[in-house]
C-alpha cells in the first residue's frame, strides 16, 4: 500500500516538475541548428517563476472566471497524469478514474475550458485565435480518440496499462495498423503542442492559433497555463512513447520508479531530436491546409482500425 | 548557378545549421570583436555648432547627440560603449526578461539595430532576453522614436496594460531627448540607451544591467 | 394516479386561461407527481418519465418568469405538456395516437401564433402528421397480428420498421433534415416552448422506438441502418449548429445531432452482439435522453434571457452565475466529463468499439466508421457551444441580475450532480478497485462478455479529483494580485468586434464543397441544402422521365390503342387459362 502511494508520487510530481524542461532543451537544440548559442534548458523554469511574482492584468471585461479557470486547467492535467502510463507501466493509486477514452475527453475538457475563458477578455485577437482552435478541434478530437481505440481494439481492452504491455510483443509492434496508428499520433501530437509545420510560435499574432489563447493573460494565471501546456506536451508525447513508438524498458518498484523518470528522459531526448529535425526542416502551413494535415492523421487512423478488425476476419 | 551549389541549395535548413555551427560571440566575457566607431562615445575640444546642443562648453552630452559628424574631427568617437544609464533595475528579471519594443516614430534605425541583438553574433537570448508581442507579458517596454500625435494613446494603453513590476527603457537619442525633430516619449525612462542609432553591443550591455545581472 | 396526474394538468390549463402563474406553478407541481411516479415504477420506462418531468418543471418555473406574450401561450404549453404526458403513459395504440396528436397540435399553434408567420407552422405540421401516419400504418399492421389493442410482444419485425421511420421523421433525422423543418420551427417559437419541443417531443419519439423495439423480435439488418443513419446525421448537423447564425436555429440542429446519437444507440442494441453490450446500449440510451433533455432545457432558457436572435446582434446580460451555470450546459451538451453528456459520450463511443472488436469481421467497418464520425461530430458539437456561450454569456455585455438567469444556473449544477449520479443509470456495470484507492460502485465499465472489461470511468472520482486539484493549487500558487485595465487590442480603438459569423468562417469555407460557400461581394453565403438540391435534382429528373414514358406509349395514335387492347385481352385470356 505505501509503495502505491508512493509510486503515485512520483509519478505525478515527476509529471509536474520534468515537463518544462523538455520544452527547454527543444529551445535550445533549435536555437543551436540556428547558429545561435541559445538560451539555457532551464529557460522555461525561470519564466515560470518570474511569472508567478508578477501582478496581473485583467480587461474590464473580464471576470473571476477569467482569473481562476488557469487553476482548473492545471488541476485537469494533474488528473490526466495519474491515469496513463507516463512514467510508472502500472496501475498507480486512483488510476482507474477514466480510461483511454476518458483521458482523452479529460484533454478535450481542458481544451474546451482554455478557450471559454480566453473569451471572456473581449478581445479581437483572443476571438481570433480561439476561433482558429475550435475550427481544427473537430479533427483534432476524433483522431485523438480513433488512435486510442485503434490500440484498444487490437488488446481488447481500453486500458492504458495494458496497451502498453501488448506493444513490447515485437509481432504486434510491427504490424501495419500499430504503425499507421503511430504516424497518425505523432501528427496529432505535432498539431497538439503547437510546432511546426502547423503553428510557429514566434511574434505574427495573425498567425496564432494555440498561442492566442494566452496572449491576454499575465502573472500567476499565466504561469500556470504555460506549465499546463508543457505538461500536456509531455503527457500526450509520453503516450505517443510509451504505448506506440518505445514501450520497452520501463521498471518496476518505488526506486524503479525514479529510475523510470530517467528512462523517459531518454526516450524523450529521441522524441525531441525527431522534432528538432522536423521544425528546422520544414515552414509553417497555411492556415488552411493544417485542415488537409489532420485530415490526413485522421484518415490513417481510421484506416489502421479497420485493419485491426478486418485482418483477422 | 553551377552543379556544384545546387547541392547546396537542395540541403535543408537542419543539415545547413549543423554544418555552420555556432557563431555566437563570448561578449561581454570578452572585448567585443568589433565595434562601429560611430555610436561610441564621442571626446574632443573646440566650439562646434552642434544642432541639437549636445556638445556644450566643451561636454558632450551623449542623449542628445545625433552622430551627425557636423563636429569631426574636432570631436572623434573613442570606441567606448558604455554610455547607457541605468536608474531602476529589478533583480526578479535575472533570468527571464521579456521585452515589448514599441515604435512611436522612427526613422526605422534603431529598430534595425534592436532586431540585430537577436541574431546570431550578439544572441540575446542566451541570456534570457526575449522579444514578446503582447505588452501582457512583458516586463520591460522599448520605446523607440519621437512622441508623434497618432502613438499617444497607444503607448499610454500599452504602458497600462504592463503587469508591475515593470521598466520603461529609451532606445536612442529620439526617444530621450527628440532628437532632431521633436520630442522625447511621454514617460520617464528608467533605463536610457544613447545613440543614433545605438549600437547593438551598448543594446545588450543595458538590458543585461537592467535585469540585474552584474557582468 | 396517472388519471389523478391527467386531471392536474386539466385543472393548470383552465387555470392559466385565467392567470399564468398560478397556471404554471401548478403544471410545475404536477411534473413533480408525475417524476415520482416515474420513480415508483421501475422499469427502464420510468426513467422516460422522470426526464420529462424534470424538463416539465424547470421550463414551467422558467415560463413564470418569461411568459410576456399573449394569453395564448400558457394554455397551448400546458396542454401538450398533457399530450406528451398522455402518449407516455399510453397502454394501448390508441390512447398512444391521441396524445401524440394533443401533443402536436397545441405546439403548430404556438409557432404559428409566435410571430404570425404562416409557413415555419404549416412545415412543422406537415412533418408531424407524415410521421403519425407512418406511425397509424405500423400500429395498424401490429393489431392485425397480434389482435390486440394493448402494446404486446409482437412476431414480426414489419411495425417495428414502420414505427421507427415515422418516429426518425420527428427527431428530425436525415433524409428528412433536408428542409431542416425541425430548426425552421424550433427556432420560431418562444423560448420555454422550444424547451419542451426540444427536449421532451423528441423524447416521446425515441421512448415510441424504445417501447417498439423492447416488444418486437430482432432485426439486425436495421440496426445497422440506424447506426449509419444516427452517425452520418450526428456529423451534418453538427456541422450546420457550429455554422448557424440563428440563436434557436444552433440549438435545434444540436437537438437533431444528439437525437441521432440516441439512434445510433438503439442501432446498436438492435444489432444484438452480446447480451452485455446490449444491455449497455439500453443504459446509454437512458443516460443520453438524461444529458440531452436536461441541458438542452437550460440552453434554450439562455435563449430566452437574450434580446435578439442572431448571434452576431445579440445584446446580453452578464452574471456571473449565468456564466458558470452556461459553461456546465455548454460542457455537458460537448460531451465532456464530469458532467452527464461526458459519461454519455463516452459510453456511446464504447458500446460502438466493442460491437467493433466482438464482431471482427468487415460488418464491424460500420461501426467504426460511425464511431469515427460520431466522434468529429462532438469536436463540431464543442465548437458550437463554445461560440454559442461565449456569444450569448461571455464576450461583451452588461452587467445585471435576472431571476431567469439563476433558473437555468439551476439546471447546470443538476446537470453536474447528474453526473455524478450516472451510477444509479448503468445498474449492472459498477465496478470497484479498492487496492487503488476508489472502493467499490464508484467505476462504470464497459463490459463486452461477462468479466471481460473494455474500458471504464468514475465522473464522481472526475469531479473530487478536479476540485480538490484546483483548491490544492490555488493553496500552493496563491491568489494573484489583480489590476483591472482596458483591453488591449494592439493599439488600435476597438471599433470592430470579431463576430459570432467570423467566428464559423474557417469552417465555411474550409468545407466550402460539403456547404456550397458562395462568396458574393463582401459576404459569404453557405447553404444547408445540398441534400434538398439533391432531391429536387433528382424529383426533377423523375417528372420529365415520367413524362417521356408517359409520351412514349400514351401516343394518341389508334392504331397502338388497339394493340394494346389486343395485347390486354390476350394477357386476361391466358390468366384465366392458367388460374
Amino acid at each position: 500500500m505505501i509503495s502505491v502511494f508512493l509510486e503515485t508520487i512520483i509519478q505525478a510530481i515527476g509529471v509536474i516538475l520534468v515537463s518544462p524542461l523538455y520544452s527547454g532543451i527543444l529551445d535550445k537544440w533549435k536555437a543551436n541548428v540556428a547558429s545561435r548559442k541559445g538560451q539555457s534548458i532551464f529557460q522555461p523554469y525561470f519564466d515560470i517563476f518570474k511569472l508567478l511574482k508578477k501582478e496581473t492584468t485583467v480587461s474590464s471585461n473580464a471576470s473571476s472566471i477569467f482569473i481562476y479557470t488557469p487553476y482548473v486547467v492545471f488541476s485537469t492535467y494533474i488528473v490526466i497524469s495519474l491515469v496513463i502510463p507516463v512514467v510508472y507501466p502500472e496501475p498507480i493509486l486512483l488510476t482507474p478514474t477514466v480510461d483511454f477514452l476518458g483521458g482523452a475527453l479529460l484533454f478535450s475538457l481542458a481544451g474546451f475550458l482554455k478557450i471559454i475563458e480566453a473569451m471572456e477578455s473581449g478581445s479581437n485577437f483572443v476571438a481570433l485565435g480561439s476561433a482558429r482552435a475550435a475550427s481544427f478541434s473537430f479533427l483534432g478530437e476524433s483522431t485523438l480518440i480513433t488512435v486510442f481505440f485503434a490500440v484498444a481494439l487490437i488488446t481488447g481492452t481500453n486500458n492504458p496499462y495494458i496497451e502498453h504491455e501488448f506493444a513490447q510483443i515485437p509481432q504486434y509492434y510491427l504490424a501495419l495498423d500499430h504503425i499507421l496508428a503511430t504516424v497518425a499520433f505523432f501528427m496529432l501530437w505535432l498539431f497538439e503542442t503547437g510546432k511546426l509545420p502547423v503553428e510557429s510560435s514566434g511574434l505574427a499574432e495573425l498567425g496564432m492559433i494555440d498561442d492566442a489563447l494566452i496572449y491576454e493573460h499575465s502573472g500567476k494565471p499565466l504561469a500556470l497555463l504555460k506549465w499546463g501546456g508543457y505538461m500536456k506536451q509531455y503527457l500526450l508525447g509520453s503516450v505517443l512513447l510509451n504505448v506506440f513508438l518505445l514501450p520497452w524498458g520501463m521498471q518496476l518498484g518505488v526506486l524503479g520508479a525514479m529510475e523510470d523518470i530517467g528512462i523517459m528522459f531518454i526516450k524523450w531526448l529521441f522524441l525531441l531530436f525527431i522534432a528538432l529535425v522536423i521544425d528546422t526542416s520544414l515552414a509553417k502551413l497555411r492556415l488552411f491546409k493544417v485542415q488537409d494535415f489532420l485530415a490526413v492523421a485522421f484518415v490513417l487512423s481510421i484506416t489502421s482500425l479497420l485493419l485491426s478488425v478486418i485482418q483477422n476476419a | 548557378m553551377d552543379i556544384g551549389s545546387w547541392g547546396e541549395i537542395y540541403m535543408n535548413w537542419f543539415l545547413k545549421g549543423l554544418k555552420k555551427g555556432i557563431k555566437t560571440e563570448k561578449f561581454p566575457k570578452t572585448n567585443p570583436i568589433d565595434i562601429a566607431p560611430w555610436s561610441t562615445e564621442l571626446n574632443g575640444s573646440g566650439n562646434v555648432n552642434c544642432p541639437t546642443k549636445a556638445i556644450d562648453n566643451e561636454s558632450w552630452n551623449s542623449e542628445r547627440c545625433i552622430y551627425c559628424r557636423r563636429c569631426y574631427p574636432l570631436y572623434s568617437p573613442t570606441g567606448n560603449i558604455d554610455i547607457f544609464k541605468v536608474n531602476k533595475k529589478n533583480n526578479i528579471f535575472r533570468r527571464s526578461f521579456y521585452v515589448y519594443p514599441i515604435d512611436i516614430g522612427t526613422c526605422g534605425g534603431c529598430n534595425l539595430e534592436l532586431k540585430l541583438i537577436s541574431s546570431p553574433q550578439y544572441d540575446m537570448t542566451r541570456f534570457g532576453i526575449f522579444f514578446t508581442n503582447t505588452p501582457r507579458h512583458a516586463d520591460a517596454l522599448i520605446i523607440m522614436g519621437i512622441m508623434t500625435e497618432g502613438m499617444k494613446e497607444p503607448l499610454l494603453n500599452a504602458y497600462e496594460a504592463m503587469p508591475e513590476p515593470k521598466l520603461i527603457i529609451a532606445l536612442g537619442v529620439c526617444a530621450i531627448s527628440g532628437g532632431i525633430l521633436g520630442t522625447g516619449s511621454q514617460i520617464k525612462p528608467d533605463v536610457i540607451i544613447p545613440g543614433c542609432p545605438p549600437n547593438p553591443y551598448t543594446i545588450l550591455k543595458a538590458l543585461i544591467e537592467a535585469k540585474g545581472d552584474k557582468e | 394516479m396517472i388519471y389523478f396526474i391527467y386531471l392536474l394538468f386539466i385543472l393548470s390549463i383552465f387555470l392559466s386561461i385565467f392567470e399564468k402563474k398560478i397556471g404554471y406553478a401548478l403544471s410545475a407541481i404536477t411534473s413533480i407527481i408525475f417524476v415520482y411516479y416515474g420513480i415508483t415504477i421501475g422499469n427502464i420506462y420510468g426513467y422516460f418519465f422522470i426526464i420529462s418531468g424534470l424538463v416539465w418543471l424547470f421550463s414551467s418555473i422558467f415560463s413564470i418568469f418569461y411568459d410576456t406574450y399573449g394569453r395564448w401561450l400558457s394554455p397551448l404549453f400546458i396542454t401538450s405538456i398533457l399530450g406528451m404526458a398522455i402518449a407516455l403513459t399510453a397502454r394501448t395504440y390508441i390512447e398512444f395516437l391521441a396524445g401524440w396528436e394533443i401533443m402536436t397540435i397545441p405546439a403548430y399553434a404556438i409557432i404559428g401564433l409566435n410571430r404570425k408567420l404562416d409557413s415555419p407552422a404549416f412545415i412543422f405540421m406537415g412533418f408531424g402528421e407524415l410521421s403519425t401516419i407512418l406511425i397509424f400504418a405500423g400500429f395498424i399492421y401490429a393489431y392485425t397480428t397480434s389482435n390486440s389493442f394493448y402494446f404486446t410482444a409482437l412476431d414480426t419485425y414489419i411495425p417495428l420498421i414502420v414505427v421507427t421511420f415515422g418516429f426518425m421523421i420527428k427527431m428530425g433525422i436525415f433524409p428528412f433534415l433536408v428542409t431542416e423543418w425541425l430548426p425552421i420551427a424550433h427556432g420560431n417559437s418562444p423560448a420555454n416552448a422550444s424547451a419542451i419541443l426540444s427536449a421532451t417531443m423528441t423524447l416521446v419519439a425515441a421512448y415510441g422506438i424504445v417501447k417498439m423495439m423492447l416488444l418486437s423480435p430482432d432485426i439486425p439488418i436495421l440496426g445497422y441502418i440506424l447506426m449509419g443513419i444516427g452517425g452520418f446525421s450526428i456529423f451534418f448537423s453538427a456541422l450546420y449548429a457550429y455554422i448557424s447564425e440563428h440563436v434557436k436555429g444552433l440549438l435545434a440542429f444540436s437537438t437533431i445531432e444528439n437525437n441521432g446519437a440516441i439512434l445510433s444507440a438503439i442501432g446498436v442494441y438492435m444489432t444484438y452482439p452480446t447480451k452485455t453490450i446490449a444491455e449497455f446500449a439500453l443504459d446509454v440510451i437512458v443516460t443520453f435522453a438524461f444529458a440531452h433533455s436536461i441541458a438542452k432545457t437550460g440552453l434554450f432558457m439562455i435563449s430566452g434571457t437574450v434580446e435578439g436572435e442572431a448571434l452576431s446582434k445579440l445584446k446580453i446580460i452578464r452574471n456571473k452565475l449565468g456564466e458558470i451555470g452556461g459553461i456546465l450546459l455548454a460542457s455537458s451538451m460537448s460531451g465532456l466529463l464530469p458532467n452527464i453528456g461526458g459519461v454519455a459520450t463516452w459510453s456511446l463511443l464504447e458500446s460502438l468499439f466493442m460491437e467493433a472488436y466482438i464482431l471482427h469481421s468487415t460488418l464491424s467497418s460500420i461501426s467504426i466508421i460511425t464511431g469515427s464520425v460520431i466522434a468529429m461530430g462532438e469536436g463540431f458539437a464543442s465548437a458550437a457551444m463554445i461560440k454559442f456561450i461565449s456569444y450569448t454569456q461571455v464576450f461583451k455585455g452588461i452587467t445585471g441580475k435576472s431571476a431567469k438567469i439563476t433558473i437555468f444556473s439551476i439546471i447546470g449544477f443538476v446537470i453536474l450532480i447528474l453526473g455524478s449520479l450516472s451510477y444509479l443509470l448503468f445498474r449492472n456495470f459498477i465496478y470497484g478497485v479498492p487496492s487503488l484507492g476508489i472502493p467499490n460502485g464508484f467505476i462504470i465499465i464497459s463490459e463486452y462478455s461477462s468479466g471481460k472489461i473494455f474500458g471504464d470511468i468514475s465522473p464522481f472520482y472526475v469531479l473530487i479529483l478536479i476540485v480538490v486539484f484546483s483548491l490544492l493549487t490555488l493553496g500552493i500558487f496563491g491568489k494573484p494580485k489583480v489590476r483591472k485595465t482596458n483591453t488591449w487590442n494592439n493599439g488600435i480603438k476597438p471599433r470592430e468586434e470579431y463576430t459570432a459569423f467570423a467566428f464559423a468562417n474557417n469552417i465555411r469555407l474550409m468545407l466550402s464543397k460539403l456547404l456550397r460557400t458562395e462568396i458574393k461581394g463582401d459576404s459569404l453565403e453557405t447553404s444547408t441544402n445540398i441534400f434538398w438540391k439533391v432531391m429536387y435534382y433528382i424529383a426533377k429528373k423523375y417528372v420529365s422521365f415520367s413524362r417521356r414514358l408517359a409520351r412514349s406509349y400514351m401516343n394518341s395514335s389508334i392504331s397502338w390503342y388497339i394493340i394494346y387492347m389486343i395485347l390486354a385481352f390476350i394477357l386476361i385470356t391466358i390468366l384465366v387459362v392458367i388460374l
